[in-house]
């Protein structure tokens, strides 16, 4: 069943939009923020705990999830199953190329005789692994990985879902934790991030399923959120439930010293027998349970990297599941404000129905504004820096609203 | 300037072919000078040198020059709607809004020039520091020349043409007088009294600095006449005019610069020399005997000068670095005898290229679109790479660009400060 034909409302939903223009808000914040000594610690990204920093980004992929059935839903019925696909397809591939444009990326080398003597994968290895994969590149390629099912029913999704998650699972195992985390470091999850973004994004498309009411239906009455709010509270659990062996990576103090210089575990994936004996041992259940989310965990002297830790870098299964299900919850809250209540911010509305445009322009104004507000300023001076990048990146988009200029993928 | 004067019959025309085209042929051809510029195996006249006139340095007054006409044109739109202080109060707030924009946006995309690293570094004097070098050079790339041009010369958008053309003599006049007082050495960053008030000694500008607008605004108004011109002439006769006002600017040009050859250094002694240097404005007219004609003329445009052994820098080349007087002058006849061209090819036969018309009505996207793309690209294209690679990468730049630009032009996303 092609649940397309479900989905053929044309009105823009509210509470979409400014639960977008929220999370481009969410990004500007803690983009241009989260280098300055004045910054809360929850509003740094960081790579072995879920902050508020973290939670951004499986928003956007959340709300990619959701216009993606909406619109695919749309077009399958209005165009055929392979114009949509085709013009679907091109259209992330121009994505694509925009995040090759967007993300900057240093002379290969220094000389033509340099660039000569080296490979093509010495050319884009370090990019490919590294630069091109931030947050437009893993919504082009998470999008790519939807559409065979983003139009299927909930089941195949949710399948699809589960299977890429344990590929990912097992993908890092052979390597890609360890090499996701070895210099040059990966971005996002580097280029198999995919696997576990679509965790946010097919919750999106079961969101949309939910929220999104045919144009047909008769019953024009808000949805309860009761059941969503359970479910978004069950994939937190989860999530944090699967981080929980993140303590068997905990360092016993007689081998701190030794273990100084490692900073990830030598089996991050699949704990050694030894370790989950050792860790018998001290069968207390505070000893067995994990940090809450947003709170910081012991450094890696006391704790080896792994990849049960909810870690942005790696993208690792916990962290997409737990985000996956925060982002729902804040969609539910934005759903009762906006769809229910009929409350909306303009400001919001700017950001989120233009967020490609300021994403674009918030890396160029930031780049700007930064320079004239040193990383070590006092707290007045950095939110005065802080307050300044808004209202320019601002200024800028509400420009092209006022002009009816949107760019959309 | 009455009314019947600006709001012509072809006022309220939707979109002029060739002005789109023109500009759409500078945007082009900036892809292909910034591109190129940078690699060992352009042409000199590919570059810019600061010491002639060449093909690189007809870009950016092509640009400014189809600035202009636009200007005249949504002036005049305005002015067909109302009476004229109407028109003059919209076109005060419009230009407002829409040039501060300008200049925020090319402050924004090419930043300022400067950063302190710490907390400790923001001394009121470094801050005063930078201040001035923002002020001097930094702030002054291409769109924020445009935006402010646009607010110094608004005063003068309700005058007739003929006043405008004579605003043009008198802000060459008052360009090269600065440039004479301090403007010279204080573009070039050489010891200057201005320094001691402006502050910035020792840096270097670009595209004139600040006292550049004067110089740009020249263009700029070269470019609201051209707007008259073809207004006020059908079809073949505006052609004509603008040819022919061109071919007068660009002889004035050349005929200026000219005086650069009082600057040969050859046969002078030590201390004529030294004296030739310090007054970059003035020349040695005691040379002027004892010369054949013929050599006096100054090298032909896009062809390079001798080196700085046998002839003193001065500001009768075509520089700009400084925005001389002759640049101003042959730049804008250039420009306007190609305008007139563009007239007779595109309003006159026709002729309409689709790559012009995508990047000319939507000039700002390239611009922006164009210098990530260029970036990306110079990624693999060290500044020494082969012709062959220089001319693939090239085309891939140029069609990436194109790629964003007509996507935008099939969405109808028009992007206008």
């Amino acid at each position: 069943m092609s649940l397309g034909s479900q989905r053929p409302t044309t009105e823009r939903l509210a509470s979409l939009d400014q639960f977008r223009g929220y999370t481009v808000v969410g990004m500007l914040l803690v983009n241009y923020f989260g280098g300055y000594a004045a910054c809360a610690q929850v509003l740094k990204h960081s790579h072995d705990y879920c902050s508020y920093a973290d939670t951004i980004m499986p928003q956007f992929l959340f709300a990619v999830g959701f216009a993606l059935r909406l619109t695919f839903g749309r077009r399958m019925q209005t165009l055929g199953s392979s114009v949509a696909y085709a013009r679907m397809i091109r259209r992330l591939l121009g994505l694509v190329l925009v995040s090759l444009v967007v993300y900057t990326v240093a002379p290969r080398a220094g000389t033509w005789e340099q660039l000569k003597e080296m490979n093509v994968w010495q050319i884009i290895g370090e990019p490919l692994k590294r630069q091109w994969f931030q947050t437009l590149m893993h919504i082009a390629v998470t999008s790519l990985w939807l559409l065979p099912v983003v139009h299927r029913p909930a089941r195949i999704r949710v399948a699809w879902m589960v299977g890429s998650a344990a590929t990912h699972v097992f993908l890092s195992y052979w390597f890609n934790f360890a090499w996701t985390n070895t210099p040059p470091n990966a971005i996002d999850g580097g280029p198999f991030g995919f696997l576990t973004w679509c965790i946010p994004a097919i919750v999106g498309t079961l969101a949309c399923d939910y929220f999104v009411q045919p144009s047909d239906s008769r019953e024009n009455q808000p949805r309860s959120v009761v059941p969503v709010v359970l479910a978004a509270m069950g994939l937190m659990l989860l999530g944090y439930v699967m981080s929980c062996p993140t303590r068997l990576y905990d360092v016993p103090e007689s081998q701190r010293e030794t273990l100084l210089k490692f900073k990830l575990a030598d089996d991050p994936v699949w704990p050694t027998p030894e370790r989950i004996h050792a860790k018998r041992a001290d069968a207390s259940l505070t000893a067995l349970l994990a940090e809450p989310p947003f709170v910081k965990p012991p450094n890696e002297t006391e704790r080896k990297w792994n990849y049960w830790m909810m870690s942005q870098r790696a993208g690792t299964l916990t962290y997409l599941t737990f985000t996956a299900g925060f982002s729902l919850l804040v969609f539910v809250l934005f759903y009762i404000v906006c769809d229910v209540y009929k409350l909306r911010l303009p400001f919001f509305r700017t950001f989120g129905t233009n967020a490609l445009v300021a994403y674009v322009l918030h890396s160029m104004v930031s780049s700007a504004v930064q320079p004239f507000f040193p990383k070590d300023s006092p707290a007045w001076f950095a939110y005065m820096g802080l307050g300044i990048f808004f209202l320019i990146t601002w200024l800028f988009v509400k420009q092209l609203e006022k002009q009816g200029a949107f760019l959309r993928v | 300037m009455s009314k019947s004067e600006i709001a012509t019959p072809l006022a309220s025309a939707a979109r002029i072919t060739s002005l789109d085209q023109f500009r759409g042929y500078s945007v082009a051809a900036m892809f292909v000078v910034n591109f190129v510029q940078h690699m060992d195996v352009a042409h000199q006249t590919l570059r810019h040198n600061n010491t002639h006139f060449s093909y690189a340095d007809s870009i950016m007054p092509s640009f400014i020059l189809a600035c202009g006409f636009a200007y005249r044109m949504a002036f005049a739109k305005l002015v067909a709607k109302g009476n004229l202080e109407f028109a003059l109060a919209q076109l005060r707030r419009r230009i407002l809004v829409r040039s501060f924009g300008l200049i925020l946006l090319s402050a924004m995309f090419f930043s300022l020039g400067g950063k302190f690293f710490s907390w400790s570094d923001m001394s009121a004097s470094n801050v005063a520091k930078f201040a001035a070098e923002l002020l001097k050079a930094n702030l002054w790339e291409v769109l924020a020349i445009i935006g402010t041009c646009q607010i110094f010369i608004l005063p003068l958008m309700a005058t007739t043409s003929k006043f405008r053309l004579a605003a043009v003599v008198l802000l060459s006049v008052l360009h090269t007088l600065l440039s004479w007082s301090f403007n010279y050495d204080f573009v070039y960053g050489r010891p200057n009294w201005m320094d001691a008030y402006f502050g910035g000694a020792g840096k270097r500008a670009w595209d004139g600095g600040c006292f550049g607008i004067i110089a740009w605004s020249q263009i700029m108004l070269v470019g609201t006449i051209a707007y008259d011109i073809t207004q006020r002439s059908p079809g073949g006769k505006s052609v004509r005019r603008l040819i022919v006002l061109g071919t007068l600017m660009m002889i004035m040009g050349y005929s200026m610069s000219c005086l650069t050859r009082l600057y040969d250094v050859r046969g002078l002694s030590d201390d004529q020399v030294q004296s030739l240097t310090q007054s970059p404005i003035f020349p040695n007219f005691a040379t002027f005997s004892n010369r054949p004609w013929y050599n006096l003329f100054a090298e032909a445009p896009f062809v390079a000068p001798p080196s700085t052994k046998e002839r003193v820098v001065n500001y009768w080349q075509m520089d700009k670095r400084v925005v001389t007087v002759s640049f101003v002058f042959f730049s804008s006849g250039f420009a306007l005898a190609l305008y007139g061209l563009f007239v007779l090819a595109c309003d006159i036969h026709n002729w309409n290229i689709g790559v012009f018309r995508t990047f000319g009505q939507n000039a700002l996207a390239a611009y922006i679109i164009h210098h990530l793309v260029t970036r990306t690209w110079f990624s693999i294209v060290p500044h020494d790479s082969s012709l062959g690679w220089v001319l693939i990468s090239l085309l891939g730049s140029f069609c990436t660009t194109y790629l964003f630009v007509r996507y935008l032009e099939i969405r109808s996303l028009y992007l206008r400060l």
